[in-house]
């Protein structure tokens, strides 16, 4: 654990050095950042994109923003990698709900059960930081773990949600909400 | 649910909304500007980043195709070329005075042409959508239309803003095939010279795209909306690279 801890704070540093490269307009150290996060951004994006091609499209665009956006990164107030994460996470739920209903539609068959949120626990288990948040979610009422999972690793909207698990809208708001909070508290804790 | 929450609570849950990628249409665009206006709402947001970032560890890692990073490499050096070629960029999107007359011309005799079609087609397209329909709101507030046509007549199209889905309806009127091209559309917000992507117009069947929370302010009376000739797949810049090719303002209908 010890060494793990080791190795992640120093990835960290180096990605915070890295992107400040890359604000400052360096190419090598963009190709460093890609080459440390892409395999990361791209399984994000593949979760909520659902196939390869929209994707690697999406991971383009992200990659192409770290370039313009890299100035704007403030490592006080996140960490590189949820940085850089969030960005794809952003970009790949604005292309799945640009590509509009009929897409979407499509996706949400294919994947009948929400399938990023599969096997996410063990792995989030296994992570020191994600040990923490795992545990508050198993707190969680079953539904609401498993709704706010499927928003966070699928990027499902509420009335995705409300179509998936076939209850009203607004019942899927209120258990998201009552979830979110109960998170809040036992993160606090 | 308000029985229950605080107003800490209220503003919690929005912020985690906000994260999550949970809001749409009216409810994105009120917590897009509060962000900017309301220094607890954005430490909120900042807070659940941070509790939700470790569940990033729970994705698996793909590695991407050998030559996705030569793909970002090549729209980076297209960029570079168009940056090292004159001046600002963003100088191209202004229309070329001569034009601006003819451009108005059309654009009014189309303004009616697209309030129409986007009360008729916003109403059918609606339908399919969302599974329950939004609430009506008492005092709908008046739509934002622009309209643009091409000098050439190979495009014209209307583009009409719905502040309540938070998404605008682009109906082209006329869209000539553009064999291994693609036309972008843009919006330059008013007193903004900087034009943002909102997307490629590729068929002539109406299409809604979503507005970005980011964006949400800027799609105001004034702002421009423009159509560019960008190579296949889209401008590889992030701005226009090819001609812009119509142009409009949004104004209420």
């Amino acid at each position: 654990m010890d060494r793990l801890s080791t190795n992640a704070s120093l990835e960290r540093e180096d990605l915070v050095s890295a992107l400040r490269q890359v604000s400052e307009g360096s190419r090598p150290a963009l190709a460093e950042v890609y080459r440390r996060t892409s395999a990361k951004l791209f399984g994000i994006c593949v979760c909520i994109l659902g196939e390869a091609g929209e994707a690697e499209e999406a991971l383009q665009e992200v990659y192409f923003s770290v370039w313009r956006k890299a100035g704007t990164f403030d490592p006080a107030k996140a960490s590189p990698i949820t940085w850089l994460a969030t960005m794809a996470r952003n970009r790949a739920i604005d292309r799945r709900r640009a590509l509009g209903a009929r897409k979407a539609a499509t996706l949400d068959e294919a994947m009948d059960v929400p399938d990023g949120s599969i096997g996410a626990l063990e792995q989030l288990q296994a992570a020191e930081e994600g040990g923490r948040i795992a545990l508050c979610l198993g707190e969680l009422e079953e539904r609401q773990n498993q709704a706010i999972k499927a928003t966070f690793y699928d990027g499902l909207s509420y009335s995705e949600l409300a179509t998936h698990w076939a209850v009203p809208l607004g019942t899927m708001k209120s258990w998201i909400r009552r979830g979110l909070l109960r998170l809040r508290d036992c993160l606090e804790r | 649910m308000s029985d229950s929450l605080g107003p800490g609570d209220e503003r919690d849950v929005l912020a985690a909304e906000f994260v999550l990628g949970l809001l749409e249409g009216e409810d994105l665009a009120d917590a897009g500007m509060r962000l900017s206006r309301d220094a607890d709402f954005s430490a909120a947001v900042d807070a659940w980043h941070r509790r939700l970032g470790p569940l990033f560890d729970g994705v698996r890692d793909i590695e991407p195709p050998a030559d996705l990073w030569q793909r970002i490499e090549r729209r980076l050096d297209a960029q570079s070329r168009g940056a090292g070629s004159g001046e600002e960029r963003p100088n191209s999107i202004v229309p070329i005075s001569g034009r601006e007359r003819a451009w108005r011309r059309t654009a009014l005799a189309m303004t009616a042409l697209a309030a129409g079609l986007a009360l008729v087609l916003g109403l059918r397209i609606a339908e399919p959508e969302r599974p329950a329909p939004p609430p009506v709101r008492a005092q709908p507030e008046p739509a934002l239309i622009a309209s643009l046509a091409s000098d050439d007549n190979s495009a014209a199209l209307a583009v009409a803003v719905d502040a309540g889905r938070g998404t605008i309806l682009v109906t082209p009127v006329r869209l000539a095939p553009a064999p291994g091209r693609d036309r972008q559309l843009w919006l330059i917000p008013a007193g903004a010279t900087t034009p943002v992507s909102l997307g490629l117009i590729r068929s002539a069947t109406p299409q809604r795209i979503r507005i970005p929370a980011a964006l949400a302010a800027a799609f105001g009376p004034e702002a421009t909306i423009a159509l560019s000739v960008e190579p296949a797949g889209g401008s590889p810049t992030g701005l226009p690279t090819g001609p812009v090719i119509a142009s409009g303002t949004l104004d209420r209908i």
